[in-house]
């Protein structure tokens, strides 16, 4: 099995497709003819759309890419084996760099994005979104955080520069608290409007038993027998 | 003597009223929030202005370097006896970049002629909109929209957008795509005919 090292693959140097490149991190890691290389956005096989590992250049730039299992044509079942017990291992490896370099600037970046609304296209978030404006946005968390800005200043950047909808999640504060209390307060009324509901429905049943002729009667006939005994 | 015996009470229904009250109290309250909501989502963007509708009002920080010479703060209705074009715009927005040069030169050209071009920077970054104004040339007044306010106001749906306001403030042209120096002279000089 050939083995490779390499920094880091990048998907716009594989020509792959036009609008694939995409900008996570990726530290050093172990590769193997034998996997098959999933483009993360598309799912397409890398190596079906007739890229050859000869054939992708190695970046330092940033990259992402999937390890998917080897189903080569001649992996056998002590391969495959063998291969599931590599993935494992490398799954292991890669997902150490992948938790120590949350911090890198393109991660963070990347986590900030993931807070933000396109302001362009309804609902899309910033960090998948391809636009242009997007692309600014981006450059602009980048700029701010090698200028020394956190997480939580970059964000207040931004809500107060475009206003607290490029905000995936409203602030829960001033007026917009009502968003966050209003579904609250609703679904209690609905539960005691429930709660009040099935109580007057088992009751109108007992009442019903008690009003019954026989049990009436009953119940005044003891009621008469005790007024005569009283007096 | 009459004695009180509790097992021939007959069963009293225990009370739900409170149990109702605090049901549709609560309903009543979250429906009364969803309609302020409502009302306060829809009162920030206003109605659309029309050609014959008042402009709406509103005041531009200018970017520096970039006032036209209209100072650091243009209020609208400040301008009043003007004619004025509103051009809303993006650096990112390819289709800005097609009337750019244009607007530019409209602007120019009416130089003196109490006509008053301003540029409403939308959804931007500052280096980015700088960047444009440098690469287009423009000199007319141009600042940043905070928070999409003005571009609310207008009920912009994208850019580039332009309005043209007449010497009373109303809206007279509303124009929705690129346009060029000649359709936009002629459409001035209709206004201040007018």
């Amino acid at each position: 099995m050939k083995r490779l090292e390499t920094d880091c693959i990048r998907f716009s140097d594989l020509n792959h497709k036009e609008g694939t490149k995409n900008t996570k991190n990726c530290a050093k890691r172990v590769i193997f003819e034998s996997f098959v290389f999933l483009c993360d956005l598309c799912g397409e096989n890398l190596r079906q759309s007739g890229l050859e590992i000869r054939d992708w250049r190695l970046s330092r730039e940033i990259g992402d890419w999937r390890l998917g299992i080897a189903r080569g044509r001649q992996a056998n079942l002590q391969s495959l084996i063998s291969n599931l017990l590599i993935t494992g291992a490398l799954l292991f490896l890669v997902a150490l760099p992948v938790s120590a370099q949350s911090t890198q600037p393109e991660d963070q970046m990347y986590q900030i994005a993931k807070q933000l609304n396109c302001p362009t296209c309804a609902g899309r978030n910033l960090a998948d979104c391809p636009t242009d404006t997007c692309t600014q946005w981006k450059q602009e968390i980048t700029t701010q955080l090698k200028a020394g800005k956190s997480d939580a200043e970059v964000l207040a950047y931004f809500k107060d520069r475009f206003g607290s909808q490029v905000l995936q999640e409203p602030p829960k504060e001033g007026f917009l608290l009502v968003m966050w209390v209003m579904p609250i307060v609703a679904v209690i009324g609905l539960i005691a409007l429930a709660v009040f509901v099935a109580r007057r429905s088992s009751s109108s049943v007992k009442l019903s038993s008690v009003a019954s002729p026989t049990q009436a009667s009953d119940y005044e006939t003891r009621l008469e027998q005790q007024v005569k005994d009283a007096s | 003597m009459v004695t009180t015996d509790s097992t021939i009470q007959p069963a009293q229904p225990a009370s739900k009223k409170p149990l109702l009250i605090a049901g549709v109290a609560a309903l009543i309250i979250a429906l009364v929030a969803l309609g302020v909501v409502a009302m306060r989502l829809a009162g920030q963007q206003g109605a659309r202005p029309i050609p014959g509708n008042a402009a709406p009002d509103f005041t531009l920080a200018t970017f520096s370097g970039y006032d036209g010479g209209l100072g650091k703060e243009v209020k609208l209705s400040a301008l009043k006896g003007k004619v004025v074009v509103i051009n809303f715009w993006g650096s990112w927005c390819v289709e800005c970049t097609k009337e750019a040069a244009d607007l530019e030169a409209t602007y120019k050209k009416y130089a003196g002629r109490d006509v008053v071009f301003i540029g409403v920077d939308w959804l931007d970054t500052e280096p980015s909109a700088l960047a444009y104004l440098a690469t287009y040339g423009i000199t007319y007044a141009n600042g940043f929209d905070v928070q999409s306010k003005i571009a609310k106001q207008y009920r912009i749906t994208g850019a580039p957008e332009t309005f043209i306001i007449d010497k009373r403030g109303i809206v007279r042209e509303v124009i929705i795509q690129p346009i060029g120096e000649q359709r936009l002279s002629e459409m001035i000089d209709r206004v201040i005919r007018d």
